[in-house]
């Protein structure tokens, strides 16, 4: 539970702090907005039609496309909480609807138990105005906003205290 | 018993301090050098002990590694025995799986290595934490030609898989690795001839998931393997060996598909995947591959997100269909009385149709701020509606269950009066009027067909010989506004009254297709070049229009297409037919066909009747 905390204040300072310190390293893109969209077509269409990675061959060593070292643990018992950086659309559009795969991982990657999803979904979905006030919000504000949600929810604060 | 004659072995190999030679001894004489298990690790041909797939030094402890097992065998047990120094570099760390192997087939035991600190592999290890295996199969993907066979790529499922939580499994996919700044022309030929590295990457399988259902498009097949945890971490600590490694790739034959069944022979020896691959390969084989071998534990969709649009907007009537495409397009707020008016259950499914809408046409670009805008919006007032659980689309028939890639025809038929056999080979892979199970309708594409014809009393011609073609006709609305476009290329019999000739030829075509009468009309403007003997001038250019209308209905597909052609020196050619399939079963079909070619002001009709088998 401690390293939970730790973990979790981590976070939050370092979004709101020196680049150096931020989760995941300096090219983590805790800072995507909403709907960023995807640069480079024809790259990526090449990609899809040899099924190839261009430019970066990837082995699992990061957490990806958006530069997360996969060094830094925001993690307890092993896991990494998903980086919803990287599926912030997804995510937000789970939180809309009140239920779908993206929304399902977090809780999962933040260790909230099957009994407790289904709460963790509506408490979340309830609260769509605070975690996405703007079009403009931030991963990192969003994860912010995530964790002192669940910490005024009953049976939620106890995964992020 | 063998166990315990390892430990003796070792003990007195220890005590007489020859803890290096024994084993290899041993080994040799037990021949592990060629031990199929042995071959498969270092990715031997099927049936070669002297030529392996990698392409690779990296790859290998013996400098004649990748032509001779044995020598490659004794490297990596020196290697195993080298003191630790340093960490991550040892081959312990390196080759993991290489290491379990010989140690269990010697009856060695491993504490009697050095141990050296294989922090990265154990990391990464942790981190992948391989429970079970998943075979995945991207289908079709309308506007990308190569796509059309599909891809495949496995799953590592880490422990204590719970509901939807797949989006923290790890995607492994062998592909190509392309180089910054190459361009698509470059790609067509270098993946034919093997100009690319292929690799191995191991990405979450998230990612797999934006770039295939919500990027491209494709719907995603999902097939669990029975694998246990012990052949699912051989599997993990095999593709480790892996990293970085160059094989050659070949896009027709040595392509993901190759791989990832090898990679499966390795996770359970024993099984035969591999060698079971004829020349060419289609991914789709792979699944039907791995599901004659009894290894599919489960089969699941996963709906791209153009799927689930289609499926928002196929709940709607046409008036809430505009509704929603108003929103989406920004001519109406998410919040305006037409909307409210709606009951809820009907109002969330026209705001999720918007929203879907919205995304599929500007997930590929850049961020538009007012784009975002209208998507926020659009997410808080569904917010605002109570989540209730949705109708899942329905699931179409599995891919692996369609008829098979290759078709061989045979029939008689008529042609300007004169009857004909007709004999056709396809090597692949599916034309419009084929069976459609497992297939997406208005998406034909062939490589190789030949097509041979004997008019009664002569001898056996070529009539067509088909290199690839490419046809994709699909139906433009106010929510989906795809191009059909063809391409064809090969040689092609003119026929002019008695006189004909094979002439090579390559056209396209690009156009607009709409419902009509219940099925899909198309109208495409064409371009051919040919070359004919005959003509005064032999290469010509014909700018042409053609229309083309197909039906679906009981009996198979219903296909009326009319050509229009005319060269640069007038010559004229006007080419019309209607083609009727019959699906008798999964691989057989008895196909109609007849119509009227006119070249040149001289017209002829022709029928014929062709029997199909799949196979």
């Amino acid at each position: 539970m401690i390293k939970r905390i730790i973990a979790g204040t981590g976070l939050m300072i370092a979004a709101g702090t020196a680049q150096a310190y931020a989760p995941g390293g300096p090219d983590c893109g805790w800072g995507n907005m909403l709907f960023q969209g995807q640069n480079g077509l024809v790259m990526h269409m090449l990609a899809s039609t040899t099924n190839g990675t261009s430019g970066n061959a990837t082995f699992g060593m990061t957490s990806g496309t958006n530069g997360c070292s996969a060094d830094y643990k925001l993690t307890y018992g092993g896991k990494s909480w998903l980086n919803i950086s990287a599926v912030m659309d997804e995510f937000a559009e789970d939180v809309a609807r009140g239920e779908g795969d993206a929304m399902n991982a977090l809780a999962v990657s933040m260790g909230v138990k099957g009994e407790d999803r289904g709460h963790f979904s509506q408490v979340l979905h309830s609260n769509f105005d605070r975690l996405f006030p703007t079009a403009e919000v931030t991963a990192a504000e969003v994860m912010d906003s995530i964790v002192a949600v669940m910490r005024e929810d009953e049976r939620l604060a106890v995964y992020v205290s | 018993m063998r166990g315990l004659a390892g430990l003796l072995l070792c003990m007195w190999s220890v005590a007489a301090g020859a803890a290096v030679d024994e084993p290899m001894s041993r080994a040799r004489a037990l021949n592990l050098g060629e031990h199929p298990e042995w071959l498969a690790l270092l990715h031997y041909q099927p049936g070669s002990t002297q030529s392996s797939f990698v392409d690779d030094p990296d790859f290998f402890l013996s400098p004649d590694g990748a032509t001779d097992p044995g020598s490659e065998l004794i490297a990596t047990l020196q290697a195993f025995q080298a003191h630790a120094e340093g960490s991550n570099q040892h081959a312990r760390c390196r080759f993991p799986a290489r290491f379990a192997w010989l140690v269990s087939r010697l009856a060695l035991n491993a504490t009697d290595f050095s141990d050296p600190d294989c922090t990265e592999f154990n990391d990464w290890r942790a981190r992948l934490d391989p429970h079970s295996v998943t075979l995945v199969f991207a289908s079709a993907y309308l506007n990308s030609p190569s796509s059309m066979y599909g891809h495949t790529l496995l799953r590592i499922d880490p422990a204590g898989q719970e509901g939807d939580s797949f989006w923290l499994s790890f995607a492994v996919n062998f592909g190509a690795y392309i180089p910054e700044g190459d361009n698509s022309i470059a790609y067509a030929w270098r993946g034919l001839a093997g100009g690319y590295p292929g690799l191995f990457a191991v990405q979450p399988y998230y990612e797999r998931i934006q770039k295939y259902a919500r990027l491209e498009n494709r719907d995603l097949w999902e097939y669990r393997l029975d694998f246990t945890a012990e052949e699912t971490g051989r599997l993990t600590d095999h593709l480790w060996e892996l990293r970085d490694i160059n094989f050659d790739y070949y896009f027709l034959d040595e392509n993901c598909s190759y791989r990832l069944l090898e990679l499966l022979e390795v996770a359970r020896p024993g099984l035969e995947l591999a060698s079971r691959f004829p020349a060419w390969v289609i991914p789709i084989d792979t699944v039907r591959i791995v599901e004659d071998a009894g290894l599919i534990q489960q089969r699941d969709w996963r709906p791209a997100h153009a799927t689930y649009l289609a499926h928002y907007v196929e709940q709607l009537s046409p008036t809430e269909r505009t509704l929603a495409a108003d929103v989406a397009e920004g001519a109406m707020a998410a919040e305006a009385d037409s909307l409210r008016l709606l009951p809820k259950p009907q109002r969330r499914t026209v705001l999720l149709a918007a929203y879907r809408l919205l995304r599929f046409r500007h997930d590929r670009t850049a961020r538009d701020a007012q784009v975002a805008q209208r998507s926020h919006a659009l997410l808080k007032a569904i917010s605002r509606l109570p989540a209730v659980p949705e109708i899942a689309p329905q699931r179409p028939r599995a891919p692996e269950d369609g008829h098979l890639s290759a078709r061989v025809a045979a029939g008689f038929g008529v042609q300007d009066g004169t009857p004909r056999r007709r004999l056709s080979i396809r090597g692949a892979y599916h034309d419009l009027q084929d069976n459609r199970a497992g297939y997406r309708e208005g998406a034909a594409i062939t490589m190789g067909r030949l097509h041979l014809s004997q008019p009664s009393g002569e001898s056996v011609q070529i009539e067509e010989a088909e290199i690839l073609s490419i046809e994709s006709i699909t139906a433009r609305d106010r929510f989906f506004r795809p191009l059909s476009w063809q391409v064809h290329t090969g040689w092609q019999r003119i026929h002019q009254g008695r006189r004909s000739e094979l002439a090579p030829y390559v056209d396209g075509g690009g156009g607009f297709a709409g419902s009509v009468l219940g099925g899909t009309g198309a109208i495409l403007a064409t371009a051919r070049l040919e070359y004919l003997q005959r003509r005064e001038q032999n290469l010509d250019l014909a700018p042409g229009l053609q229309f083309d209308w197909l039906r679906s209905w009981q009996p198979g597909m219903l296909h009326l297409r009319v050509g229009l052609q005319e060269f640069t020196r007038g010559q004229e050619r006007l080419q019309m037919s209607l083609a009727q399939q019959v699906e008798l079963g999964r691989n057989l079909a008895l196909r109609l066909r007849g119509g009227r070619n006119r070249e040149d002001g001289r017209a002829a009709s022709f029928w014929e009747v062709t029997l199909q088998h799949y196979f």
